[in-house]
């Protein structure tokens, strides 16, 4: 059954008693009764299935802190497992609140995977991580490859599985903050988009509904075949350039999680990963003429 | 006075192209070394050595006499690789 079969009333009345969602390999038990977070679940999550009841790997709360503010500047908190791993933030903010929540669930605690902080999306088998820090143009690139034909495994988590080297796909909303979500807007119109939210942290962010498709194949891996480092400059043109393995291997490193915590195994997943895959600097300015390039990299023998 | 790596094992260094990746299991460092320091750390994987039979065998590897001014990189190579806690004087 997909969240899309319950009527706005069916979901509400499910998230007060905890929605068990599932994406990618997890399963999210959601409780909540903040009507954004309810309308931001059935734009975005529609495609996706609900799981049995009995069992979820995460079970997160939202809610307003029973405290005065509550009546003031309102404020909501994610709990997970009872506790509150952060501090609050404003009412408004609860449902980006949940993404990033979420996100924190798996990075802080899915240690069966290598798990790096970049986007990954695939392609005809393929697979093409694309690790960045902030503001280098990561997910605007990554909502554009999925408009354009890419599946998306995830835009935030790549989740390397120590037992096969294998990707394991966390198809969610895409983050996109500031001037980005003006760009994907304009590249692809039809794309659907959570109420923008302005003045968090990262400034003003909206979450793009990712591709029923990528939503559908959820349960398939896909292996690495390249690594790519985007970098937005505005102007520039597309322009890719040759990493060698063991330095990408290090930067890659230097973006997950868990790879200190993994300790030997985490060498050696990586190093699998190096193995199969080709590395690239992506300099980009125009999504088309980048899309253009990811469509044409070379497969690695 | 030899020297030795500290991590033993082949199994934790991979070589790709030029560069290799060290992964050092007590200190849990991951390392990027140049060809010559990786080819040091593998031949003091396989035995602890002095540094002038060190330098016998990596001229011997490379195929080209160095004289003083190998052992002398070769000695500086090793104090860094000291220092990144993947040699240690036995």
């Amino acid at each position: 059954m997909k969240l899309s079969a319950l009527s706005r009333s069916e979901l509400s009345l499910r998230l007060r008693h905890g929605l068990p969602l599932r994406t990618g390999a997890f399963t999210f038990r959601v409780k909540t009764c903040i009507p954004s977070v309810a309308h931001g679940l059935s734009l975005l999550y529609a495609d996706y299935p609900l799981a049995a009841e009995e069992f979820s790997d995460f079970h997160v709360t939202l809610a307003s802190p029973p405290t005065l503010r509550r009546w003031f500047k309102s404020q909501v908190t994610f709990r997970f497992d009872g506790m509150a791993p952060f501090a609050p933030l404003p009412y408004t903010q609860a449902f980006p609140m949940l993404e990033w929540g979420l996100n924190w669930c798996v990075s802080n605690h899915a240690n069966n995977y290598l798990i790096i902080h970049a986007a990954v999306v695939e392609k005809n088998g393929y697979a093409a991580i694309l690790p960045a820090p902030p503001g280098s143009g990561k997910s605007t690139l990554c909502a554009a490859l999925t408009l354009r034909g890419w599946r998306l495994l995830s835009d935030e988590l790549t989740l390397i599985r120590l037992s096969d080297g294998l990707i394991e796909p966390l198809p969610r909303p895409i983050s996109l903050k500031n001037a980005s979500i003006g760009v994907i807007k304009r590249f692809a119109p039809a794309a659907v988009f959570s109420p923008e939210v302005r003045d968090t942290v990262k400034g003003t962010v909206a979450h793009m509904k990712p591709g029923a498709d990528s939503v559908r194949r959820a349960a398939l891996p896909a292996r690495a075949a390249w690594i790519v480092f985007p970098k937005y400059e505005a102007g520039a043109p597309s322009v890719l350039d040759t990493v060698t393995p063991a330095r990408a291997f290090m930067r890659l490193a230097d973006n997950a999680f868990n790879y200190s915590l993994l300790g030997q195994q985490g060498f050696h997943t990586l190093a699998g990963v190096m193995d199969g895959t080709a590395a690239y600097d992506f300099t980009y300015s125009v999504l088309d003429e980048a899309i253009q390039v990811f469509d044409a990299l070379p497969v690695p023998a | 006075m030899k020297w030795r790596a500290v991590a033993s094992s082949s199994d934790c260094v991979r070589l790709w192209g030029d560069e290799y990746v060290v992964y050092n299991p007590q200190s849990g460092n991951t390392h990027l070394l140049g060809l010559a320091a990786g080819q040091i750390l593998q031949r003091l994987q396989d035995a602890p050595l002095e540094l002038r039979d060190l330098v016998s065998l990596l001229e011997s590897d490379w195929r080209q006499v160095g004289g003083p001014e190998l052992m002398q990189e070769v000695a500086s190579l090793l104090e860094d690789m000291h220092a990144l806690a993947l040699v240690e004087r036995v």
